[in-house]
């Protein structure tokens, strides 16, 4: 298949997805228990009469049929337009516009930190030939990735920022503030890809390539650079996209503890408001990250190991 | 009839009197050791930086801005220490003869922060933009000028420095309803034509709000111009830190001098914090009571005697002393005891849990029947809804009664509320303006909100002709009487009762003084003083 026909058929693919997520996330939500009309009145903690939430209902055009609704915001959505909030009747597109990249920062660094400390790691725990390195740091890592993350972020506040006063415990604006949420998200994808890389070296290392360049006399870390991570990289670059989307979902209970304005809180506030334009802009606009993710995280792996693309034929 | 501030009753005073021990207690005050800080002076330059739970801005869509907590705008009519409407922008104002005529006039000397004058034009100007957008949600209170101003005839100005609403029956009740949000005031520049702000709104408070990030922060700067006394600080960091541990470690870290306002802390983190020298903690008297409510529409609770026999069995000293750690006042009524203008001590419901027996028994004999009683785990704001049911789950056992515990989400639980899917369950209401008809027009009058929207089905002919003649009584003496029978009727009839009267906790560096909470959760941000 050429370059050209890959990608329209995972384009294709992609739009497909994102409808289905659409459809479901729509009847997900609707058929959640919860007005939103009734929600939104009672934002302040008074309950409005029920003339009151009758005029608001027809005010949102709640009071039309779930599908005439769904078609609704489809057509929006197809003209840019994701629609208006009911709990804070702003244009969908500024709540969530203002909010993606401080999510995206989060994602990203967690990213880069979490697949740079877990390939180091595992390269480490696959060449080592001390048993006790092994255990020691696999069972270091399980143990840490067992904590849930919010038990790791307050931790980390109350230690780094708390009693030592390196960074600030919450916030955003400076790269300091972006430690502590980086580290508590970092552990559970870490672990993972130090595991996959660990067990992807060794396997390399078992190739008669390998014992070949070995016999030649070349250093451990040149045979480690040179000959075993080329070869064991697909799949931890294939991995990167479906950790992307981990990292994404982990964004929601660290962005509330470490007050990031990123757009996991406002999601939170509108699944509990079943606020449903803002929760399906979430879901469209993450799900769009997620797939752009792993789709370009399938090319690299293609443009890096021929084998896949000779697969794909 | 004039408005006058100073007026008091026998009655008001009587009823000072029974809850005046409350006041001694009211507010577990701030501990004052480390006195040596006292004779530093403090800065006026200083920057205070404040913690709080929750987003004070809200932006342009939002009908008000900004929380009144944040003292950037004032109203016409605000509400004084004991929740009575005392003149703020509006010095004084009286209401004709026939009852459909109210003039006020305005403090002069007094512009907005954008230059321009505060006057009768402005004034009519933002009363007509608040028609325009009502209904509007806000997560501070709901817009809805028909409540605020009552059902206007005609809005006009007199002169300059005065105007008149003119009604088209009656409002007895609008030096209430105008009361702090609803008369807010806001250069007439500040909108879009569409109800909308076109960006920070100038104001007259003795604050400025200068920068803002929703979810983030808010940038308070001293209003140098303010017609009033000036701030002891000149700029306040508002800092939004949703997580209750988060806000406490923020304080410890000293990022923050203070956290303060509605739920900044848990209870059970105030009570820690305590231990730590550096810091004062003091917890206030606010406007919110937690209720219990019956659905009076269905069996068991459509009998009398078995919601009276429950509310006998319900120990609220305990509760409030063990449960609510000390941070509220045992539910005397269902008007605050907090606020002395209202409150009457005929409305508190009898502990006797013998008698509760007795009457349950009557009702029962040997039968037991089944109760649902849905909630949300409140933890997170502090209030220990979890707690309090399962202990009413034990209590009310011996009476006959099974209570089903229902924990849900918000949404949820307002779902099964609005379908009067549930035989008991917590409320909580803020005393927003202060006028009695705001609560127990609420909860006992049959087409009251408690009673058609949450569906508790209460109805009483007497308490609707009494909540209807309150509505229309201008004379304070006979309101007082129509609101103090009310009250015993719901000690009678026990549709719902009064858990406790809330209060906040707060805490500060020592380097701090004279921050506290008013009864709407307002900080004392106009004499707070950084040392």
């Amino acid at each position: 298949m050429s370059i050209l026909g890959y990608l329209l058929r995972r384009a294709l693919v992609a739009l497909t997805t994102l409808v289905v997520v659409s459809v479901v996330c729509f009847l997900l939500v609707n058929a959640a228990r919860g007005d939103p009309a009734l929600i939104a009145l009672e934002q302040s903690g008074e309950t409005p009469t029920p003339d009151l939430l009758a005029e608001y209902r027809w005010q949102l055009g709640l009071n039309s049929p779930l599908p005439v609704q769904y078609v609704r915001w489809i057509e929006r959505v197809v003209h840019g337009d994701l629609g208006r909030s009911i709990l804070q009747r702003r244009p969908v597109a500024t709540i969530l516009g203002e909010r993606v990249w401080p999510t995206l920062q989060l994602g990203l660094a967690t990213l880069a930190v979490s697949t740079l400390a877990g390939v180091v790691l595992g390269v480490v725990v696959a060449f080592s030939r001390a048993p006790f390195v092994d255990v020691a740091i696999r069972s270091a890592v399980v143990v840490a990735a067992a904590f849930p993350s919010f038990l790791v972020a307050i931790g980390l506040i109350m230690l780094i920022g708390e009693r030592l006063r390196l960074v600030p415990v919450a916030g955003y604006g400076s790269p300091q503030h972006l430690i502590l949420p980086v580290l508590a998200l970092s552990i559970v994808p870490a672990a993972s890809t130090l595991r996959l890389t660990r067990s992807a070296v060794r396997s390399v290392l078992a190739e008669d390539f390998v014992r070949t360049a070995r016999s030649k006399g070349l250093a451990e870390w040149t045979i480690a650079v040179r000959h075993v991570l080329p070869s064991a990289a697909a799949p931890l670059i294939a991995s990167v996209g479906v950790r992307f989307g981990q990292i994404l979902a982990g964004t929601v209970v660290i962005e509330t503890i470490f007050a990031w304005p990123g757009m996991a809180t406002a999601v939170i506030t509108a699944i509990s408001g079943r606020d449903v334009p803002v929760i399906a802009g979430y879901v469209l606009i993450t799900g769009t990250l997620v797939i752009v993710a792993n789709f370009l995280t399938d090319l690299v792996t293609r443009l890096v190991d021929p084998r896949v693309a000779a697969g794909a034929r | 009839m004039a408005y006058e501030p100073n007026r008091i009753s026998r009655r008001m005073v009587l009823a000072g009197l029974a809850v005046g021990g409350v006041g001694a207690i009211i507010g577990c005050r701030p501990d004052e050791r480390g006195s040596s800080t006292s004779v530093l002076q403090p800065n006026l330059d200083a920057t205070l930086r404040i913690g709080v739970s929750r987003d004070l801005a809200n932006g342009v869509e939002d009908p008000y801005f900004t929380h009144t907590s944040l003292m950037v705008h004032e109203p016409l009519i605000r509400l004084g220490d004991g929740l009575e409407p005392i003149p703020w922008l509006a010095e004084r104002w009286q209401v004709s003869e026939d009852g459909l005529r109210w003039t006020f006039a305005l403090r002069r000397g007094v512009t907005f922060s954008d230059g321009q004058p505060f006057n009768s034009a402005a004034v009519i100007r933002i009363i007509e933009r608040n028609i325009q957008i009502t209904p509007r949600t806000s997560p501070y209170t709901v817009m809805d000028a028909r409540v605020a101003y009552g059902p206007i005839a005609a809005l006009r100005p007199i002169d300059d420095f005065t105007f008149e609403i003119v009604h088209e029956r009656p409002y007895p009740l609008l030096e209430a309803t105008m009361s702090n949000f609803f008369s807010a005031m806001f250069s007439p520049n500040s909108f879009a034509p569409n109800g909308d702000f076109v960006g920070i709104p100038a104001t007259t408070g003795p604050f400025i709000l200068r920068q803002w990030e929703r979810g983030q922060f808010a940038i308070l700067e001293r209003n140098d111009t303010y017609w009033g006394q000036r701030p002891r600080v000149r700029r306040i960091e508002v800092r939004v830190l949703p997580d209750p541990s988060t806000r406490v470690s923020a304080l410890r870290a000293g990022e923050v001098d203070a956290l303060v306002e509605l739920g900044a802390i848990l209870p059970v983190e105030a009570d820690q914090l305590r231990t730590n020298p550096d810091i004062v903690v003091g917890a206030d008297p606010i406007s919110i009571t937690q209720y219990l409510f019956f659905n009076c529409s269905q069996p068991p609770f459509n009998e009398r005697r078995l919601r009276q026999a429950v509310t006998m069995a319900v120990d609220r000293e305990e509760i409030t002393r063990v449960i609510v750690r000390g941070y509220g006042e045992p539910g005397k009524s269902l008007l605050s005891v907090f606020s002395t203008r209202w409150f009457s001590p005929k409305g508190t419901p009898r502990y006797d849990p013998a008698e509760a027996v007795r009457l349950a028994r009557a009702v029962l004999g040997d039968r037991r029947v089944a109760a649902v009683l849905p909630y949300a785990d409140g933890s997170g704001q502090a209030r220990p809804y979890k707690e309090i049911a399962a202990v009413l789950q034990t209590i009310v056992r011996p009476l006959g009664i099974d209570i089903r515990l229902q924990q849900l989400e918000a949404a949820a639980l307002a779902d099964v509320t609005n379908r009067g899917e549930w035989n008991l369950r917590f409320g909580q209401l803020g005393w927003a303006n202060g006028d009695p008809d705001f609560i127990l027009g609420n909860f006992l009058y049959s087409r009251g909100a408690a009673n058609t929207t949450s569906k508790g089905g209460y109805r009483n002919e007497e308490a609707d002709q009494l909540v209807e003649a309150g509505r229309q009584e201008r004379d304070f003496q006979r309101r007082y009487a129509i609101y103090e029978r009310l009250q015993e009727i719901a000690a009678e009839e026990a549709p719902v009762f009064a858990l406790y009267h809330e209060k906040s906790a707060y805490a500060h560096h020592r380097r701090i003084r004279n921050l506290r909470q008013r009864l709407n959760f307002q900080p004392t941000f106009d004499t707070v003083e950084k040392l």
